[in-house]
């Protein structure tokens, strides 16, 4: 049975797409002269396709509309791809050299709100009404004063989410980002992920098929998604466990099919295990940090071979640390970093390098650098661009802190965010569907 | 041979004939910013005249001025260089018409001028940036060639959450 949750105040647009992918583009213009009239300006293909890349996705959604011409050249595949690519490659130049280029993350955060007395005693009870989704585009142009990240910061609107009985709705998401598709999971309600492209304005959920697994996989360990570059595909996979990893197994989707894998993780078995909620999606795998009582290590999934392995964590943070020993998967400069706190307000990074691409024990880790001490700093929450890592402060702000600089910047949310609830990601404006 | 100074190098001069049959005598250090002619120099000499039967006068003579600029901010090795070609190139692109925008986007495109195409191609692209549909249309004179109804369902599709 579905109901309607409405989740934000203002009216919910976004386009449920289903699982179909649309139709490869074709292009509809062919060398009549009808087509001649309504291409635009008198420019040669290659020129115009030139132009429109260097447009975000939303403008190119808009575009879409002006003629049919546009309309199939932003939905062929191949413009898709250049159209990431080129924005991928624009987001490692350092902001000077190219004027267009603008960094773009995205936040979820809860209002802070005067707390009841039973809001105190439930740690996920963060209200929905509260949770809020924004994109924040930082415009570098403008410098920053007054200690404000210069930035636009726009609201995205759930559209409603169909309520499924007998499970209590997510609330406590952690974000993600693949290509543009941010990737919202709640790991304690193990419920469903929601799939979004901010820019594209689509949304879908992704729930998996009535199972046929044994009872002892009713617990979802994790789930992650990222892109196949060999076959050009998206894929999702949640991973299906118990405390002790004693056979685990992964259901693996191909996004805009039907199909569903289920697929063995060839791991060594474990004791008193779990997966953290925070993964990363780096170079064709997706990364999670597994703790248990034999130590940390990284379980990672190739997406294009869909293999798992372990990675070892450098060497002295493979033994389990108390737990207040904060460690956090990123990606910087296209590695996967883990930041952990070695102080009350200071961090390590260590950069994991994978010269082989994924060969059982070609991995290892290079201590890069320090972070801070940070005198309000609380939690990093993501980098959003090479030498800028976002931090939750102690009295619910969300800051950015330059690498080098050691310049704080705060990020304009009025009212700040309640603490704790507070998720991040950098995210790039892509034309890929979700 | 100036082998004594490091300031006077040997400046050779190119001859540049436009599809008009305007010439243009160029120091070879500025024509070559373009791909084109710098391949063509490479592989042929630069004895004789080169001839550019798709470009007219006026264009290639735009596409030069911004070769010069370019090739003197360059050979002054400030630091402040990349704000001066910026500068510049904002003062360049500012005024144009868009007819002359597309001529001298095609010049610089058949004489692969690369850097020049990007600062053109990010005009054009400026233009379109944060516009309505209709804005677009009536900028570039573009019909709407979609069916009744087919634009409708487009845009139902992609209906806006943040507005």
């Amino acid at each position: 049975m579905e109901g309607c949750l409405k989740a934000g105040a203002k009216s919910l647009k976004f386009a449920i797409r289903n699982c179909q992918q649309a139709p490869k583009a074709k292009r509809l213009c062919p060398n009549s002269k009808d087509a001649e009239i309504n291409r635009f300006v008198p420019l040669p293909e290659e020129i115009e396709e030139e132009i429109l890349l260097r447009l975000p996705a939303d403008s190119l959604n808009k575009c879409k509309r002006v003629c049919k011409w546009w309309f199939d050249l932003i939905n062929d595949p191949s413009f898709i791809n250049k159209h990431l690519l080129r924005a991928t490659i624009e987001n490692r130049k350092p902001p000077s050299s190219s004027s267009s280029s603008s960094f773009s993350f995205f936040l979820k955060w809860i209002i802070p709100q005067e707390l009841s007395g039973e809001d105190n005693y439930n740690p996920y009870g963060n209200d929905l009404s509260k949770l809020v989704l924004s994109l924040v585009t930082v415009c570098e142009d403008n410098d920053g004063n007054d200690g404000y990240l210069p930035c636009v910061i726009e609201q995205v609107n759930l559209p409603p989410i169909p309520v499924i009985e007998g499970e209590d709705f997510p609330t406590n998401f952690s974000v993600f980002h693949c290509n543009g598709i941010i990737h919202m999971f709640d790991n304690v309600k193990n419920w469903t992920s929601i799939l979004l492209n901010p820019a594209l304005r689509e949304f879908k959920l992704v729930r998996e098929p009535d199972l046929p697994l044994p009872p002892k996989y009713e617990d979802v360990m994790g789930c992650g998604f990222g892109y196949d570059p060999k076959a050009n595909l998206y894929k999702y996979v949640k991973v299906f466990g118990d405390y002790l990893f004693e056979d685990p197994v992964a259901m693996v989707h191909t996004l805009g099919t039907n199909s569903w894998r289920k697929i063995k993780i060839d791991v060594e078995e474990d004791d008193d295990c779990f997966l953290q909620p925070g993964g990363v999606y780096c170079k064709g795998a997706y990364h999670w940090l597994k703790t248990s009582r034999m130590g940390n290590t990284i379980l990672s999934f190739d997406m294009s071979e869909e293999k798992f392995r372990s990675i070892p964590l450098p060497d002295h943070h493979s033994r389990r640390r108390s737990k207040n020993c904060l460690y956090i998967l990123e990606v910087w400069k296209e590695s996967v970093v883990l930041v952990n706190r070695t102080e009350r307000s200071s961090f390590e990074m260590w950069v994991m390098v994978d010269n082989f691409g994924g060969i059982e024990g070609s991995t290892h880790w290079i201590k890069h650098l320090k972070i801070g001490p940070l005198a309000r700093s609380d939690c990093p929450l993501a980098f959003w661009k090479d030498d800028e890592l976002l931090f939750e402060t102690k009295d619910g702000q969300v800051m950015s802190y330059n690498l080098y600089t050691k310049k704080l910047r705060k990020v304009p949310l009025s009212g700040g965010v309640r603490r704790g609830y507070t998720c991040a990601t950098s995210c790039l404006s892509s034309l890929v569907s979700v | 041979m100036s082998s004594s100074s490091t300031t006077t190098t040997t400046t050779r001069l190119l001859m540049l004939k436009a599809s008009d049959g305007v010439t243009f005598e160029v120091e070879e250090a500025v024509a070559t910013k373009l791909g084109a002619i710098n391949n063509m120099v490479e592989e042929e000499g630069s004895e004789d005249l080169i001839c550019l039967p798709n470009v007219n006068g006026k264009f290639l003579g735009m596409v030069l001025e911004w070769c010069k600029k370019h090739a003197n901010n360059n050979t002054n090795s400030d630091k402040g260089n990349d704000e001066v070609n910026k500068w510049w190139d904002k003062e360049f692109v500012m005024d144009l018409d868009q007819n002359t925008l597309y001529h001298l986007l095609m010049a610089a495109d058949y004489l692969s001028g690369t850097e020049l195409v990007d600062l053109l191609t990010e005009k054009v692209a400026s233009m379109i940036r944060g516009k309505k549909v209709e804005e677009i249309r009536e900028t570039f004179k573009i019909k709407s060639d979609f069916l009744p109804g087919q634009e409708e369902e487009i845009r139902k599709k992609n209906s806006w959450a943040f507005e």
